[in-house]
């Protein structure tokens, strides 16, 4: 019992990374807070599903195709939505809300209410440890998860595109002053943002199917990683998103699955009272 | 020496009510060591900020190299050319030094292959003595070497043009020698041109060719510093009545 609410923590925990490291990125770049991020990821989720199971593309194919696709809508938001509000804050901020409303609407307009559902990339089940049986999807879910966490650290760490995305975000002028066309970059990153969404989509979808509102809480739970692990921090994002999982899977084993939120806000809260920027925020002076 | 690189023409800046420029017209020589005093609040950064690309003038032209760069973005003004310093450093804290002026390096030649950057980083590094800190993160370092890894990112962009923004400022009377000695040699040496707003007098007076006097927003006298110094509106305009 403990070692399966574990394990479904981890699985739970990264993908909240994942869909939160985009938030964090777009909110340190940009300084937007892209209120759409979830519609993002159950975008890639519907896509995946369009190009897997209706035009019956390999899973693995149609993931990457997904992720691409979202990429470059995002681009596109980016240079006609969010491009023309640089400097009030607020315009971003409500316009995302209402592409959000905007998406959701369009979702269900074009796959009706019900979930949608990928399909899994491995079947059956396998016996981890010798101590329970665990679905190969949802393992594979948790490796594919890790490996794109890993590899955005390390492009943020190696490569050039990476080093100027860090030098931005810390900021954002000084940045400019040497020479980083900030435009372009705000442009690069608010699709990246959309992608890191995207990947965390194509990945759940087949484990948890997608439906036209499923992205709330999604974004939800991707703010609450960010704030948690302390804005701008991208390890305490990841570190948010594993201690929510895990917090969130062993409340719901131990105490009941009708206080999963509940368990999510109290450490929060919890956090927020202690450390007020967060695990790993670096506090304002 | 006749040649202007950078020139002002009518540049006014309002902030709200606040007439911050009005009408200033200057001109920085290629090849010169310029500075740039007045009391505060005289309008000296708001003047480097509107060159530097961060603001664009309520009015006004800047010229650089004969071409107008009035409202560019401020990273196009870079890789035109022109670096600029602030009187509070601000490195990018949480990457290297090397890193940080890497970054800078980067994107002076966006073309260029990467072993060219870095060479341009590494020399960089070097000439302000900080290459053995190059794997340091840039908020370990101390007051001194952040300024001299400030203008490491500065020479790293390759600028015909370096303005600095009272780099003195917190340095002891022999660090302020050294710092002195070292702009005189960027000129001397790379043919660098210096605009430089400083507060330590001593300093104007062996290094600068010229000084422009801001008062209120507005050019008080241009002149050698002997001269300037000794303008009874100069020393009014800082002691008051």
């Amino acid at each position: 019992m403990l070692a399966l609410s574990i394990t479904n923590g981890l699985v739970i925990g990264i993908i909240y990374a994942l869909t939160a490291l985009g938030v964090s990125l777009v909110v340190g770049i940009m300084n937007v807070i892209n209120f759409a991020h979830g519609e993002f990821y159950i975008l890639a989720g519907y896509f995946s599903y369009l190009f897997a199971h209706t035009m019956g593309l390999d899973p693995v194919v149609a993931m990457v195709l997904s992720i691409a696709a979202v990429f470059l809508i995002g681009i596109v938001v980016e240079y006609t939505l969010i491009r023309p509000t640089y400097g009030d804050d607020l315009y971003s901020l409500i316009l995302t809300f209402i592409l959000s409303i905007v998406m959701q609407s369009t979702f269900l307009l074009v796959f009706g209410p019900f979930p949608n559902k990928p399909p899994n990339w491995v079947k059956g089940a396998t016996n981890v440890f010798g101590l329970f049986l665990y679905g190969n999807q949802r393992l594979a879910a948790l490796i594919a998860g890790a490996a794109v966490i890993a590899l955005f650290f390390a492009m943020l760490k190696l490569t050039w595109f990476g080093r100027m995305i860090r030098a931005t975000s810390q900021d954002r002028e000084m940045a400019e002053l040497n020479g980083i066309n900030t435009r372009r970059l705000n442009m690069l990153s608010f699709g990246m943002g959309c992608a890191l969404a995207a990947a965390a989509g194509v990945i759940l979808s087949p484990v948890f199917p997608v439906t036209p509102s499923a992205g709330v809480p999604v974004a939800l739970t991707a703010f609450v990683c960010v704030v948690l692990g302390g804005m701008g921090s991208m390890w305490g994002c990841v570190a948010g998103g594993l201690v929510l999982g895990l917090v969130e899977n062993l409340g719901a084993a131990f105490v009941s699955t009708g206080y999963k939120h509940v368990f999510m806000y109290l450490i929060l809260i919890l956090v927020l009272l202690i450390r007020p920027s967060g695990l790993f925020g670096r506090s304002e002076t | 020496m006749d040649v202007a690189l950078l020139q002002g023409r009518g540049l006014s800046k309002r902030f709200g009510g606040v007439q911050a420029l009005e009408e200033v017209d200057f001109e920085v020589q290629a090849g010169t060591i310029v500075g740039l005093i007045g009391p505060n609040g005289a309008g000296k950064t708001t003047l480097f900020n509107i060159v530097a690309g961060t603001f664009p003038p309520s009015s006004g032209v800047v010229l650089f190299g004969g071409r107008t760069i009035t409202g560019m973005p401020a990273f196009r003004i870079c890789r035109q050319g022109i670096a600029r310093t602030f009187q509070v450093t601000r490195p990018f804290g949480e990457m290297t030094c090397l890193e940080n002026v890497a970054v800078a390096a980067v994107n002076r030649h966006p073309g260029c292959p990467k072993e060219q950057w870095m060479t341009l980083a590494r020399e960089s590094l070097a000439a302000v003595g900080l290459e053995a800190l190059k794997d340091t993160a840039a908020k370990h370092l101390n007051v001194v070497q952040k300024k001299r890894l400030e203008i490491a990112r500065s020479l790293a962009t390759e600028p015909t043009l370096l303005m600095l923004d009272e780099v003195l400022g917190g340095l002891n009377t022999q660090e302020i020698q050294e710092a002195i000695g070292f702009i005189r040699r960027l000129r001397d040496d790379r043919g660098l041109t210096v605009f430089w707003i400083e507060h330590v007098m001593g300093a104007i007076m062996q290094a600068t060719e010229k000084v422009i006097v801001l008062d209120q927003g507005r050019v008080l006298t241009v002149g050698p510093p002997r001269e300037v110094v000794a303008d009874e509106r100069v020393i009014h305009a800082y002691l008051g009545d």
